[in-house]
C-alpha cells in the first residue's frame, strides 16, 4: 500500500495521453550531447543524471539548453524503444516540444519550479489533463 | 489554430503528401504551444546535417521526406556537414560513414536546400532586413539574428525549420511577437570585453545564470568592426549553448528599437565578475587550435591569423590551425605554413559534429565557447579555452 497525493496546476499545458512512470530529475538537458542516442543513457555530469537511462522515465526538466538537433535525437531514441514517457518543464523550449510532437510522447509544460522539486528521483508519478492545465500525482 | 483556405487543403493532401505532414507537424507543434496562427517567413535554416548527429534514424526520415516530394519555398540554408566527407579526412572513417553523409547532403540540396550555404551563419550568405520573419535552427544563428540583425525568428528544431521550409510558414508564437522581445533582467559585467576567448566563457557563463531575456550592459572596446563582430558571435554563440535563449540585447550591439521600450532601471541587477571566470582559460591544451565556431568568413580568419602571436601560441604547442568557414566562394580546402604552423580552412565542414577520434586527435584547443562545450561530448576529444585573441 501506498499513499498518492496529487498537485494540480492550473494554466500548465498538458499533450498527449495521461501516463504514469518513475520520475528522473535533470537540473539542465541538451538532448544532443546530454543523452547517448544509441543506448538512451545520460553521459553529462552537470544533468545530475550522469549513467541514468531516459527509457520509460517521466523526465522532470529544470532547464533546457542549447542543439537544436536534439530533436532528432530524441526522434531516434522513440524509433528504437528508448523514449522518455513523457516531459515535465517549465516554459516549452520550441524544440522539445517538436521532439515531443513527432514521437507522440506525453508533455507537460509551465509546471512553476517549486513544483518541480517536489518530485524527487525515483519517485513514481501519474500525470493526467485538466480542463484548464494538469495534475501531477506523485506516489 | 486559425488556418487559410489553402492551409486546409494543405492539410487535407491536396498540395502532396511532403506538405500534409510539414503542415501537421508545425500545427501541432504551434498548437502546443498556443499559437493562434501561422506567419509566413522569408527564409528557413535547418540544422541536422553531420550524419553523426543525426545517425540512421534522421537519414531515414530525410529519405522519406524526399520521396514525399518535399520542396523548399522559400530560401533555405542549412548548417555545415562534418568532415568525414572533406577530401583531406574522408580517409580516416569507414566508407559507410561516407557515403551516408555525402547522402545527407544530397537529399538535402534535391529538396531545394541553397549548395552554397552549408554554415552556421547564414546571414553571411543572405543577410535579412531588420524585422524579417524567418525560421531558423542552430542557435547560434537564432540568438545572433534575433538579438543583432534584428530578424524575428524562434529557435526552431532542425525538424521544424525543414517544415516551415517546405511550408513557407511557421507557428505565430515567441520571438515572432515583440512583447516577448523584451528585456527581463541586467546583467552587468564588470570587466572591459577585448578578446574573443573571454567573450566565450563570459557568454557560456550568461547562459548558465540567465532566467530569461537580459540586457547585457558589457563594454567590448574593440575598434576594428571585424573583430568586434566575432566577439560578439562568440558570446552570444556561448550564451546559446548553455541556455535555450533565442535573444539577448547587448548594450551597444543590439539595435536600439528591440529595447526603447524597457526601462532597464527596473530590472532585477546581476553582476559578473570576470575575475572567477578567468578560471576557465587554460594554459596549455591540445596541438591543434580551432577556429570557426561559429564558422568565420575567410576574411574574418584572415584577420584573426594576423592578429595571433604566432611564436607565442607555438611556445604553448599549437602545430596545426583548423578553420571552419563557409563554402561560399571557397568551396576547397587550402593549406599553408607560417612559422612552424600549418594553417587549413575546412569549407562547409564543422569538426564540433565530427567523430575527431577516428582521425587519431585526443585533444582540441580552441577560443570558443560553443566548440569548448560540445567538442569532448560530440567529437570525444579533450577541449581548452586558451585566451590568445
Amino acid at each position: 500500500m501506498y499513499t498518492e497525493y496529487c498537485i494540480d496546476i492550473p494554466n500548465s499545458k498538458f499533450i498527449g495521453d495521461p501516463t504514469e512512470g518513475v520520475a528522473l530529475n535533470l537540473e539542465v538537458l541538451s538532448f544532443l550531447g546530454d543523452v547517448d542516442r544509441r543506448t538512451g543513457t545520460i553521459v553529462s555530469e552537470d544533468t545530475k543524471a550522469r549513467g541514468h537511462q531516459v527509457k520509460d522515465r517521466i523526465l522532470i526538466v529544470k532547464k533546457f539548453r542549447g542543439s537544436t538537433v536534439g530533436v532528432y535525437v530524441l526522434y531516434s531514441l522513440c524509433k528504437n524503444g528508448l523514449a522518455p514517457k513523457a516531459v515535465i518543464c517549465g516554459e516549452p523550449d520550441p524544440v522539445i516540444v517538436a521532439g515531443i510532437v513527432l514521437c507522440s510522447i506525453t508533455g507537460v509544460f509551465k509546471v512553476p519550479e517549486t513544483i518541480m522539486e517536489q518530485i524527487k528521483n525515483g519517485d513514481r508519478i501519474r500525470i493526467e489533463p485538466l480542463k484548464n492545465g494538469a495534475r501531477i500525482c506523485i506516489a | 489554430m486559425h488556418l487559410d483556405r489553402i492551409d486546409e487543403k494543405m492539410l487535407n493532401g491536396e498540395y502532396g503528401e511532403a506538405k500534409k505532414l510539414a503542415l501537421k507537424i508545425l500545427v501541432s507543434i504551434g498548437e502546443t504551444l498556443g499559437a493562434e496562427r501561422l506567419i509566413p517567413i522569408s527564409h528557413a535554416h535547418i540544422s541536422g546535417v553531420s550524419y553523426f548527429n543525426i545517425g540512421d534514424d534522421g537519414l531515414e526520415f530525410l529519405e522519406d521526406m524526399l520521396i514525399k516530394g518535399a520542396k523548399t519555398t522559400v530560401f533555405t540554408t542549412a548548417n555545415p556537414y562534418s568532415i568525414a566527407i572533406h577530401e583531406n579526412y574522408s580517409k580516416y572513417y569507414d566508407s559507410s560513414i561516407v557515403e551516408k553523409q555525402k547522402r545527407i547532403v544530397d537529399i538535402l540540396i534535391k529538396i531545394g536546400i541553397a549548395p552554397n550555404s552549408f554554415t552556421c551563419i547564414p546571414y553571411k550568405i543572405r543577410k535579412p532586413f531588420y524585422g524579417e520573419h524567418v525560421a531558423w535552427a542552430e542557435s547560434s544563428a537564432v540568438i545572433y539574428g534575433n538579438s543583432i540583425l534584428g530578424v524575428y525568428t524562434n529557435r526552431e528544431s532542425g525538424i521544424s525549420a525543414l517544415m516551415a521550409s517546405i511550408v513557407g510558414k511557421t507557428y505565430y508564437y515567441g520571438m515572432h511577437i515583440d512583447e516577448n522581445r523584451k528585456a527581463q533582467e541586467y546583467i552587468i559585467v564588470e570587466e572591459d570585453i577585448r578578446t574573443i576567448s573571454l567573450a566565450s566563457i563570459l557568454g557560456l557563463y550568461v547562459g548558465r545564470i540567465a532566467r530569461g531575456v537580459p540586457f547585457i550592459d558589457v563594454n567590448m572596446p574593440v575598434e576594428n568592426a571585424v573583430y568586434k563582430e566575432l566577439i560578439i558571435r562568440s558570446l552570444l554563440a556561448s550564451i546559446a549553448t548553455t541556455s535555450d535563449l533565442p535573444l539577448v540585447i547587448v548594450k551597444n550591439a543590439s539595435p536600439i528599437t528591440i529595447h526603447r521600450d524597457v526601462d532597464t532601471r527596473l530590472l532585477e541587477r546581476v553582476r559578473v565578475d570576470m575575475k572567477e571566470l578567468r578560471v576557465f582559460i587554460e594554459e596549455k591544451c591540445g596541438n591543434v587550435l580551432f577556429l570557426g565556431c561559429p564558422h568565420m568568413t575567410v576574411n574574418e580568419a584572415e584577420f584573426v591569423l594576423n592578429t595571433i602571436d604566432f611564436k607565442e601560441i607555438t611556445k604553448l604547442g599549437i602545430e596545426k590551425i583548423l578553420i571552419a568557414t563557409p563554402i561560399q566562394n571557397y568551396n576547397k580546402s587550402s593549406k599553408r605554413v607560417e612559422g612552424d604552423i600549418e594553417i587549413e580552412y575546412i569549407p562547409g565542414v564543422c569538426p564540433v559534429v565530427s567523430n575527431l577520434v577516428e582521425m587519431g586527435i585526443d585533444s582540441v584547443t580552441t577560443i570558443h565557447g560553443k566548440a569548448y562545450h560540445y567538442l569532448p561530448k560530440l567529437s570525444g576529444v579533450k577541449s581548452c579555452i586558451l585566451n590568445i585573441v
